[in-house]
């Protein structure tokens, strides 16, 4: 299927890389500028990466340490929000306590193994600290990229991408994988059954489905996860919680709708009506007859929906009901939309990430329809 | 006779999706937590937010809350905001906006897509219709917030051409009008504008081996002719039923569309009535954008009809 496509490759090239960050991601600690620079502060990208060398060069004073060029004192150049005379700072390099996070992961992955955090091992906030202290302190010595620049709380918009991976990519598989299966079960179902239950059900997607799946999902979201007081903020947990189970239903009669009509395309082929003549029970009917033939073509709309969802969930964040921690690529987007004008690269990076990813698996989708369709012209 | 008996049936089925819609949505707003009544008169007695809750249905049940708000909705009553004012004059100013911004993305989809279609259904394989197809298809993936943004950021901010956001009625101008329009239309447009390019071209490639095309040539018509009278015609119809099924999508990317650029439609007010917690307003909201959608795809439907001849017979 993906021999004769270069587009199927980069495709698939791209969908293992955001898997590889989304399971590999969160052991990797947010890089952060420090806390001393907290006030919209931000990096430019591209700041003081070893391959372009440093670009804050007034600053960087260059020593070459086996052939790249490092800098002693990290320099950072940060501009100030309203852009008057762009003021350079130099973090000294003892400050350490003061700093949060750790420097850039490429640099790190080279000098020091990173300390595991992993979830099944319990680690207190205060042995987090002395590790965070420790990597920064073997990261001082050495250089700090920012790659992407950072975000107005000076946060490493590189790593949070990558830490971003992980919640953004198991919302939209839970939801569209938990969506499929019911809408599937649901949509086979009624087509196999047809009669009242096929009628009902049939009632049930169309109301769902003449709801647009933003405004459902905004109001599902919007009621399920509102405080009691208005004042009071919802737990990150359960706002993720009701997100997923509201992407589920808004994906349940889409799929249910698509699954129904592929069923009822395989329901009445002669070996359908062969086994049953036979004597198969309905049971073995469905799972042995029709499943098999169905699923396939789900799959390639599936694939589809894992895009649309990751854009509803993006979308959903912007129009303030979604995640709004940083921690996934909507939220990260929507958190730092206010700073477009004066430092767009917060902006691009999301989008273009978000953007790749559906390409990606809008074309995997493609490709498998493709395939598909060659099958049945063959049967 | 007959075509009455299937319109009175088409509408009685739309007419059980739409109860059926506004029914959902009258359940789901009573799950909202807390106390209502509080809301909206925070120091009242208990006597007092008894009859509050009561003139709001909170005190009835599914169906007789449902019945109260849609007799209510019959006789014009479309609710009041719970921090005071009536919603009947918030959806006549917000419902203008998004309606000329999804009626001129549907415009601007349709102008671009038509000619693309046809021309890279023409020139199939070349590559014109290579690089038409592969574009498309990479920036309908780029989300619409994405668009948005970077659209208003450039073109708005950086360039400078046009105004980054904001809304003006027609009233106070037409040219300000359209001048801010571009951007939100221009984001909205390029989705459909792949979608609709994609199935006309698909469409159109089918019906150019069609026996009735081959006689075409024979009978020694022009290219053009062939291709706009006897091949886009029969084609359209799967355009407008792909249409009718994007509206979903535009209302929803209306929503956010109007957020990003600023303009008082339904998106930005259902957002704020969902923050604030207007119950009543958000159950008015969803019933017109439900309305419209459902009204507008059974139009569509009957057009069908009309433009396709074939469809009217095989009804019949």
């Amino acid at each position: 299927m993906l021999k004769n496509s270069v587009g199927g490759k980069i495709a698939a090239a791209w969908l293992g890389l955001v898997v590889f960050c989304a399971v590999f991601g969160p052991l990797l600690p947010i890089a952060k500028v420090g806390q001393t620079f907290n006030d919209g502060l931000h990096v430019k990208p591209f700041t003081n990466c070893s391959f372009m060398g440093p670009l804050s060069h007034d600053l960087a004073r260059t020593s070459s340490t086996s052939g790249t060029t490092t800098t002693t004192t990290p320099a950072i150049e940060f501009v100030t929000p309203n852009d008057i005379a762009p003021a350079t700072t130099a973090m000294p390099s003892t400050d350490t306590t003061a700093s949060e996070g750790a420097g850039s992961e490429d640099v790190f992955t080279e000098n020091t193994a990173p300390p595991m955090v992993t979830s099944d091992t319990i680690v207190d906030a205060e042995q987090q600290e002395r590790d965070r202290v420790a990597l920064l302190a073997s990261t001082q010595t050495s250089e700090r990229c920012f790659f992407l620049g950072t975000t107005g709380e000076g946060t490493d918009v590189l790593s949070a991408i990558i830490n971003g991976t992980r919640t953004s990519l198991s919302i939209s598989l839970i939801s569209v994988f938990l969506g499929g299966l019911i809408g599937c079960l649901l949509g086979i179902t009624s087509a196999y059954l047809r009669g009242w239950f096929d009628r009902i059900m049939l009632l049930v997607f169309n109301i769902i489905l003449s709801i647009p799946t933003l405004v459902l999902a905004f109001a599902l979201i919007a009621i399920f996860a509102t405080p009691l007081n208005p004042s009071d903020t919802v737990a990150d947990s359960s706002r993720l919680k009701v997100l997923i189970a509201s992407l589920v239903i808004v994906i349940i009669p889409q799929l249910g709708r698509i699954a129904r009509a592929a069923a009822l395309q395989w329901i009445n082929r002669d070996f359908v009506t062969a086994s049953r003549s036979i004597g198969a029970s309905d049971f073995s009917i469905l799972t042995k007859r029709i499943i098999p033939n169905v699923v396939p073509s789900i799959f390639a709309i599936l694939f589809l929906a894992l895009g649309t969802v990751i854009v509803v969930e993006g979308s959903l964040s912007l129009l303030g009901v979604g995640l709004n921690n940083g921690n996934s690529w909507g939220s990260l987007l929507a958190r730092n939309s206010g700073d477009l004008v004066d430092y767009p690269h917060v902006i691009y990076v999301p989008v273009i990430v978000i953007a790749f990813t559906i390409i990606s698996t809008n074309k995997l989708g493609d490709l498998i329809r493709a395939s598909l369709d060659k099958r049945e012209a063959k049967i | 006779m007959k075509k009455a008996q299937s319109l009175l049936i088409r509408f009685s089925q739309v007419a059980l999706v739409l109860l059926g819609a506004t029914f959902l949505v009258s359940i789901l707003i009573r799950q909202l937590p807390g106390d209502v009544s509080l809301l909206i008169n925070p120091v009242a007695s208990e006597a007092e937010r008894a009859s509050l809750r009561h003139e709001l249905g909170l005190d009835r049940n599914y169906f007789s809350a449902y019945w109260m708000w849609l007799s209510r909705m019959f006789q014009g009553d479309f609710g009041f905001f719970i921090f005071g004012g009536k919603v009947l004059p918030v959806l006549k100013t917000a419902i203008p906006p998004t309606l000329q911004l999804i009626f001129y993305t549907q415009i601007v989809a349709l102008t671009v897509a038509v000619p693309l279609g046809v021309t890279s259904a023409y020139k199939q394989g070349t590559r014109f219709d290579r690089f038409t197809s592969t574009t498309l298809f990479s920036l309908s993936s780029i989300p619409n917030f994405g668009i948005g943004l970077i659209l208003s950021l450039i073109i708005g901010v950086k360039i400078g051409i046009l105004p980054p956001s904001g809304y003006k009625p027609i009233s106070e101008g037409l040219i300000d009008h359209f001048r801010l329009m571009v951007l939100p239309v221009l984001t909205l447009a390029i989705a459909p504008i792949s979608t609709y390019t994609r199935l006309l071209r698909a469409e159109m490639i089918g019906a150019l081996r069609e026996d009735y095309v081959l006689l075409a040539l024979s009978k020694g018509l022009s290219d053009r002719r062939i291709l706009l009278r006897h091949v886009l015609r029969p084609s359209c119809t799967t355009l407008m039923t792909s249409a009718a099924l994007s509206m979903g999508g535009l209302i929803g990317g209306a929503l956010v569309i109007e957020i990003i650029f600023v303009i008082p439609g339904m998106g930005t007010q259902l957002a704020k009535a969902i923050g604030m917690r207007e119950f009543l307003a958000i159950q008015t909201y969803v019933a017109f954008i439900a309305l419209f959608y459902i009204t507008f795809n059974s139009i569509i439907d009957v057009l069908i009809g009309v433009v396709d001849p074939r469809t009217r017979s095989r009804r019949a």
